[in-house]
């Protein structure tokens, strides 16, 4: 079965605002990656990079309002 | 959701942390409910089982969920957001029983480390459920 299917995992947002990322496993394996080169543990920390460096910027500027 | 209705002024710790939130990362989060139609087979018996209440809360067809999704999307703003999901089937709940003893072999109970343990002694039996300890 498919435990949370595409419809429920999705925010159904625009692109722009929520990336949508399939992988290639069923709901128990989705947060246990095999090794460093699993596709979502790549994705995963090239999107923690992204936030890493872009986010100061952001939450400083929220901060000083 | 907690953070963004904390008032600033009465939980200051709290509401600073919606805005130090710079993004999401999702992992096949149950926005809209998940299928607990196994879970709910395994309480069956009990009908004053304390975990049905949650279950009906997380179901697919939760009003509760519906509310919250669409309060949670109002308050996103300029948050990055990631949505990991999954595209395989997931193994369905069931007792196993051995001498006895009551073991629950589950892929989806993936937040309990005891469980982990029999499930990956499972699927290192080539995907056959089998009975294990």
């Amino acid at each position: 079965m498919t435990a949370v299917d595409k419809d429920s995992a999705l925010l159904q947002l625009p692109d722009t605002m929520e990336e949508k990322i399939p992988l290639h496993a069923d709901h128990s394996q989705i947060v246990k990656f095999d090794n460093r080169n699993a596709p979502g543990y790549r994705s995963a920390l090239d999107k923690l990079r992204q936030f890493v460096q872009d986010a100061p910027a952001v939450v400083g500027a929220r901060f000083c309002r | 959701m907690k953070a963004v209705q904390a008032n600033e002024d009465d939980h200051p710790t709290v509401a600073s942390l919606y805005k130090a939130t710079y993004g999401i990362l999702f992992f096949a989060t149950p926005h809209k409910g998940l299928l607990v139609a196994d879970m709910r087979k395994m309480l069956a018996s009990q009908q004053d089982h304390p975990r049905h209440a949650l279950l009906e809360e997380i179901d697919r067809t939760s009003n509760l969920l519906t509310y919250q999704l669409a309060d949670f999307k109002n308050l996103i703003r300029d948050r990055k957001i990631v949505s990991f999901f999954e595209t395989q089937q997931t193994r369905q709940l069931e007792w196993v029983r051995r001498s006895g003893t009551r073991l629950t072999s589950s892929s989806l109970a993936n937040s309990v480390g005891f469980f982990n343990f029999i499930f990956r002694t499972l699927k290192a039996k080539n995907g056959v459920v089998q009975e294990t300890m």
